[in-house]
C-alpha cells in the first residue's frame, strides 16, 4: 500500500513539475493561463499521497500521525480547490454555445441541496477527517474533475481543427483520464452514511428487511461500486490501486498533451513563414500592378501630350482624356464641366459612360452640391462613403443608378476655376487619395489642351491681322500711290486738253502708261505673294524655286536660285512662314528700288555657336543703298522684326553701285521635334 | 435523515419553487400584458414555463426514490376519499397536465391570451392545492412538531419566497440566451426585469420576516408543547442548532442581497442581463436555507407512541 501511495504521489508531483515548466514557455493558447492550477494542483494532490504513505506506515510516530492528518485535512480539500479552479478555467477558455446559459440555472437546483446535505452530515456524529474526505471528493474533485475531462475534451476538438491531430489525441487520452478520475476518485468514498456512496448500504438493508437475504436489489447497479470494499471485492484490488492507475493515466496524458505548446510554436512559425511569403507574394504582385497601372498612365498622357502638339481637335483631345481616365480609373462615369462664359453656372462640357464618350449638345447645368463645392474651394476631394445622397445627386449624368462613391478635381487656368472633372462610381471601392492624384493629371491634360486651343485660335488671329496690314502697306505704297498720282495726271490732261496742247497731252499719257504699268507690276506681285502658301506638297525649297522664277518673268529681273539643302529646312512652321515674308519682301525691294537686272537667291545651312541655321541670302547687282534710313526702308526693319520674333537675325550689306545682300539667319529645330513642327505645318 | 429521506425535502422544495413561480409570473404577466400586449408578454415566459414544467416533473421523478416500489406508486391514487397523500398526488398530476397544456399553447399551438391566462390560473390553482394537501399530509396528532397551523403556513411561504427568488434567474436567463441569438422581445423582457426585481425584493424582504416568524411561532408552540414536542424541540436547540442558525442567516443574507442588488440596479440603471449571477447568488442562497428547514422539519419530528 505504501508503494501505491508513493507511486500516485509521485505521478501526481511529476505532473505538477511538468505544469509547473512549461508554464515559463510562452504561448497564446488557452491551456497555458491555467496551468499554474494544475501545477498547484499536482503539487498538493502529491503531497497528500505521501502523507496517506505515512499515514498507512506502521512505523510512523503517533505525534508525527496527528500532524500528519490535520495536513491531509487542510491537503484534500485544497487540492480538490486548485483542480476545481484548473477545470473551471479550462472549460470556459473555449466560448460556450449559447444553450449552455441555462446550466448555472438548472445545476442551481442540486447544487443547492448537495451543499445542504453537506451542511448536516456535519451534525452527524463521525470524526471530522471522514466528512472532509468525502465533501472534498463529492464536492471539489468530483466537478473539478469532471470540468476538466470536459475541458480537455474540448481542446481535443479544437486542435483536431486546428491540425494538430497527435496532440489532440493526447488531448482527448487527458479528457478521459480525468472523468475516469472524477469517478475513480470523486464518486468512491470510504463507507460512511453519505450519499451516493452509502445509498447501496442502505438500499441493502431495506432490501433484505422486506424481501429477504439474498434478493436482489432493484437498485443495484454501479452504486453498488461506490465504496472502498466494494471495490476490492469485485476487481479484487483496493481503491488505491485504482487511484494510482487513474493518476498515472491523467499525468501520461497530461504530461503528454503538454507538448501542444512546442507543437503549436512550430506551427506558428511555419504559419509565419507562409505568411511571409504571401505577403512577399502580395508586395510583388502589387508593385507589378502598380508598374502596370503606372505604364498605362503614362502612356495615355504621352499620347494626349502627343495630340495636344499635333494640335488635334480640342473636342477630340477632351473625349480622348475622359474616356482613358474612365477606363483607368475603372469608373462608371466621369464628365467635363466648364464655367460659362458670364460665369453664372457650370455646364457640362462632355461626359463618358461604358462604350460611349459624347460631347453635349444642349447646354446641361450641373448642379450636384459637391462638385460646386470642389470648384468652390479648387481643392479635390473623394467621397468616404459618409457623404449624404443629396450630395451626389445627379452626378452621373445620363444614368439611371445614383452615385455612391465620387472623386472631384477642379481644373484651375492662371489660378482661376475654370471648371471640373469628375468620375463616379454606383457600387464598388470608394476612391483613394492615388486615384485623385491620377484624375489631377489629367486634368492638367485638359487644362493644357484648353490653353492650346485658345493660344492657337489667338496666333491665327493675330497672323491674319498681321498679313492685312501687309497687304495694307502695300497698297498702301503701290496701288494707292499709282491711283492718286493718276487723279492729278487726269486733271493735268483735262486742263491741257481744254488749253490744246496736243504734244504735253500726249508726254503725260505715256506717264500715266508708265505709273499704270508699275501699279499692274505691283499688283501682280501681290498676287502672286498672295497665291504662293507653304501648303506646297513639293515642300517649301520647291515653293521658292517655283516664286522666284514667276517673279523673274514679271519684274523682268534675272534670277539665281541655289539651294544648299535637302527639301527638309527643319524650321519650325512660324519660322517657315517668316523665311517665305522675308524673301518677298527683299525680291519686293530689288524690284522696286534696286534697279537691279539680276537677283541670286542661297539657301543653304550653316552652324553658329554650335546651332544649326539656315542661312538665306537675297543678292542684287543693283545701286545699292546710298543711306540706311529706318523711316524710308520701312520694308527692312519689319524684314529684321520678322528674323528676331523666331530667334533669327537679318543683316543688310550694301555700298553704293555696288548692289544689296540681305543676310538672313533662321534657327533649325533639333530633329525629333521636327517631326512635330511638320504636323502643325500640314495642319 | 437518510438518503431515502432527502427525496421528500427535493419533491417538496421542487414542487413548491414551482408553483411559487408561475404564480409570480403571472402576476407580472397579468400586470404588463395591457402595456406591452398580449402576444409578446406570451413571448418572454415561454422558456421560464418550460423550466418550472421540467422542474415539475423532475419534482415527481425525485419523489419515486422515496418509495421501495416505484412502479406501484399509481396505487396511491386509490384512496381519495381517506389519504391527503393521494390527493396531493392528484392535484399534482393536475397541476402538471395544466402546466403542460399551457406549455403546448405557448410553444406549438397558438391559442386566444385569454385562454392561456385560464390555463395559467388553474394550474396556479392546482398548485396551491397541491401545497395545502401537502401540508395536511404531515398534520398528524402523533407527530407534534407538525401538527399546527404553521406547517402549512410555512409551506405556502416556502412557495412564494422561492417563486420570488427563482423568477429573476429565469428572466435574466433567457434575456442573456435571447441577446445571444438575436431574437424579439429582448426590451420588453429587460423592462419586465427593471420593473419587477425592486418589487420582488420587496416582497421577499417581507416573506422572510414572515418565515422567521414562523419559526419564532414554532418554537413557542414546541415550548408549550407535550413531552415529544420538547423532544423535538430540545433536537432543534441542540443538535440542530447551528443548521438552525445557518439556515436562518441564509435566509436573510440571501434576500439582503437581492435587496441590495435591486437598490444597486435601480440606483445605477443596470443592464438587466448583468444581474444574472447575483440574482443566481440570491436564489442558492434562499434556496438552500430553504432546503435546510425543509431538512429541520423532518429531522426533528418526534412520534407520540409506538
Amino acid at each position: 500500500m505504501m508503494l501505491i501511495y508513493f507511486f500516485d504521489g509521485l505521478a501526481f508531483g511529476g505532473l505538477g513539475l511538468a505544469a509547473y515548466l512549461q508554464l515559463h514557455q510562452g504561448s497564446d493558447l488557452p491551456l497555458r493561463k491555467n496551468l499554474k492550477w494544475l501545477a498547484a494542483f499536482g503539487f498538493v494532490c502529491g503531497l497528500t499521497s505521501w502523507i496517506d504513505m505515512f499515514l498507512v506506515s506502521s512505523g510512523t510516530e503517533e505525534n508525527l500521525l496527528d500532524v500528519l492528518r490535520i495536513l491531509g485535512m487542510i491537503f484534500r480539500p485544497l487540492t480538490g480547490v486548485f483542480l476545481l479552479r484548473f477545470g473551471w478555467g479550462i472549460l470556459k477558455e473555449i466560448p460556450f454555445p449559447p444553450w449552455t446559459i441555462f446550466i448555472p440555472g438548472v445545476l442551481i437546483v442540486p447544487l443547492a441541496y448537495v451543499i445542504t446535505y453537506a451542511l448536516t452530515t456535519f451534525i452527524t456524529p463521525s470524526p471530522v477527517e471522514i466528512p472532509i474526505d468525502i465533501w472534498s471528493r463529492y464536492l471539489l474533485y468530483l466537478p473539478g474533475s469532471i470540468m476538466a475531462g470536459i475541458g480537455f475534451m474540448r481542446q481535443w476538438r479544437m486542435q483536431r481543427k486546428n491540425g494538430l491531430a497527435d496532440v489532440a489525441n493526447l488531448m482527448l487520452g487527458a479528457g478521459l483520464a480525468f472523468l475516469f478520475e472524477a469517478f475513480i476518485v470523486g464518486l468512491v468514498i470510504p463507507a460512511a452514511p453519505y450519499a451516493p456512496g452509502s445509498y447501496y448500504n442502505y438500499n441493502r438493508v431495506i432490501n433484505n428487511a422486506f424481501s429477504g437475504e439474498g434478493s436482489v436489489s432493484m437498485f443495484s447497479g454501479f452504486t453498488t461500486l461506490l465504496d472502498y470494499q466494494r471495490v476490492l471485492e469485485i476487481t479484487g484490488l483496493p481503491i488505491q490501486f485504482w487511484r494510482m492507475l487513474s493518476s498515472f493515466a491523467v499525468t501520461f496524458f497530461v504530461v503528454r498533451g503538454l507538448g501542444v505548446f512546442e507543437a503549436r510554436r512550430k506551427m506558428q512559425l511555419i504559419s509565419l513563414k507562409d505568411e511571409r511569403d504571401r505577403a512577399q507574394e502580395t508586395a510583388f504582385n502589387a508593385q507589378i500592378a502598380a508598374r502596370q497601372t503606372a505604364e498605362r498612365w503614362t502612356e495615355v498622357l504621352v499620347t494626349i501630350n502627343s495630340r495636344i502638339m499635333e494640335l488635334n481637335d480640342v473636342d477630340a483631345i477632351l473625349l480622348f482624356i475622359i474616356k482613358n481616365a474612365r477606363e483607368l480609373l475603372a469608373s462608371d462615369f466621369i464628365g467635363l464641366a466648364l464655367i460659362n462664359d458670364d460665369q453664372s453656372r457650370l455646364e457640362l462640357k462632355c461626359y463618358a459612360i461604358k462604350d460611349t464618350a459624347a460631347l453635349v449638345e444642349l447646354p446641361v447645368v450641373v448642379k450636384t452640391p459637391l462638385i460646386l463645392e470642389t470648384i468652390k474651394t479648387t481643392r479635390s476631394f473623394h467621397t468616404s462613403g459618409d457623404e449624404p445622397f443629396a450630395s451626389l445627386e445627379n452626378a452621373m449624368y445620363s444614368m439611371d443608378t445614383p452615385a455612391r462613391s465620387v472623386g472631384i478635381v477642379c481644373l484651375e487656368l492662371d489660378n482661376r476655376p475654370i471648371g471640373a472633372l469628375w468620375v463616379a462610381r454606383s457600387a464598388g471601392m470608394l476612391y483613394t487619395n492615388t486615384d485623385l492624384v491620377w484624375l489631377e493629371c489629367m486634368a492638367d491634360q485638359v487644362v493644357i489642351a484648353l490653353q492650346h486651343a485658345l493660344m492657337t485660335s489667338q496666333l491665327q488671329s493675330l497672323s491674319i491681322t498681321e498679313e492685312r496690314s501687309r497687304i495694307a502697306r502695300e497698297m498702301h505704297d503701290g496701288l494707292a500711290q499709282v491711283l492718286g498720282y493718276l487723279n492729278l495726271q487726269v486733271q493735268t490732261l483735262d486742263a491741257l486738253l481744254k488749253q490744246g496742247k496736243q504734244e504735253a497731252l500726249a508726254v503725260e499719257l505715256e506717264q500715266m502708261r508708265k505709273a499704270i504699268k508699275v501699279a499692274n507690276a505691283d499688283v501682280r506681285e501681290n498676287i502672286l505673294s498672295l497665291r504662293t502658301t507653304l501648303a506646297n506638297e513639293k515642300g517649301l525649297v520647291s515653293a521658292i524655286g517655283e516664286y522666284l522664277e514667276e517673279f523673274g518673268i514679271q519684274a523682268r529681273i534675272e534670277t539665281h536660285f541655289t539651294n544648299e539643302v535637302e527639301n527638309n529646312l527643319r524650321l519650325s512652321s512660324i519660322a517657315e512662314v517668316q523665311l517665305v515674308c522675308i524673301l518677298q519682301e527683299a525680291l519686293a525691294n530689288v524690284r522696286k528700288h534696286a534697279r537691279a537686272n539680276l537677283v541670286s537667291v542661297l539657301v543653304t545651312r550653316k552652324k553658329r555657336e554650335e546651332s544649326e541655321y539656315i542661312y538665306l541670302q537675297i543678292a542684287d547687282n543693283g545701286i545699292g543703298l546710298l543711306k540706311y534710313d529706318s523711316k524710308r526702308h520701312f520694308g527692312l526693319t519689319t524684314m529684321k522684326e520678322r528674323a528676331s520674333s523666331v530667334g533669327g537675325n537679318l543683316d543688310v550689306l550694301s555700298a553704293a553701285g555696288k548692289g544689296t545682300m540681305v543676310e538672313c539667319w533662321l534657327p533649325c529645330l533639333e530633329p525629333d521635334r521636327m517631326k512635330k513642327s511638320q504636323a502643325i505645318f500640314s495642319n | 435523515m437518510n438518503i431515502r429521506e432527502w427525496t421528500l425535502p427535493v419533491y417538496t422544495i421542487l414542487t413548491q419553487l414551482s408553483v411559487g413561480a408561475l404564480f409570480v409570473i403571472w402576476v407580472i404577466r397579468a400586470l404588463n400584458s395591457a402595456k406591452f400586449g398580449s402576444e409578446k408578454t406570451d413571448q418572454t415566459i415561454k422558456i421560464p414555463i418550460l423550466i418550472l414544467f421540467t422542474t415539475a416533473i423532475a419534482a415527481i421523478t425525485f419523489a419515486h426514490f422515496h418509495l421501495s416500489r416505484p412502479y406501484l406508486s399509481f396505487l396511491a391514487l386509490r384512496n381519495l376519499k381517506s389519504s391527503w397523500l393521494s390527493r396531493e398526488l392528484l392535484a399534482n398530476l393536475i397541476y402538471i397536465i395544466f402546466l403542460g397544456l399551457l406549455l403546448i399553447s405557448l410553444w406549438l399551438v397558438k391559442v386566444r391570451h385569454k385562454v392561456n391566462t385560464v390555463l395559467g390560473w388553474l394550474a396556479i390553482l392546482s398548485g396551491f392545492i397541491i401545497d395545502y394537501c401537502m401540508s395536511r399530509i404531515y398534520l398528524l396528532p402523533s407527530q407534534p412538531a407538525w401538527n399546527s397551523l404553521l406547517t402549512p403556513a410555512s409551506f405556502l411561504v416556502t412557495t412564494f419566497l422561492l417563486g420570488v427568488l427563482t423568477v429573476p434567474v429565469l428572466f435574466t436567463m433567457d434575456l442573456i440566451f435571447k441577446k445571444s441569438q438575436g431574437q424579439d422581445g429582448q426590451a420588453i423582457h429587460a423592462q419586465l426585469i427593471d420593473q419587477s426585481l425592486g418589487r420582488l425584493a420587496v416582497i421577499a424582504a417581507t416573506l422572510c420576516i414572515l418565515m422567521a416568524t414562523i419559526v419564532y411561532f414554532q418554537i413557542a408552540s414546541l415550548f408549550s408543547g407535550n413531552a415529544a414536542a420538547q423532544i423535538s424541540l430540545n433536537l432543534l436547540l441542540n443538535i440542530y442548532q447551528p443548521l438552525l442558525i445557518i439556515r436562518l442567516a441564509l435566509l436573510f443574507i440571501g434576500v439582503g442581497w437581492l435587496g441590495f442588488v435591486a437598490a444597486k440596479h435601480h440606483q445605477k440603471k443596470l443592464a438587466a442581463e448583468s444581474l444574472f449571477l447575483q440574482v443566481l447568488i440570491a436564489c442558492l442562497l434562499v434556496m438552500v436555507a430553504e432546503i435546510l428547514g425543509r431538512f429541520l422539519f423532518f429531522a426533528i419530528h418526534v412520534r407520540i407512541g409506538i
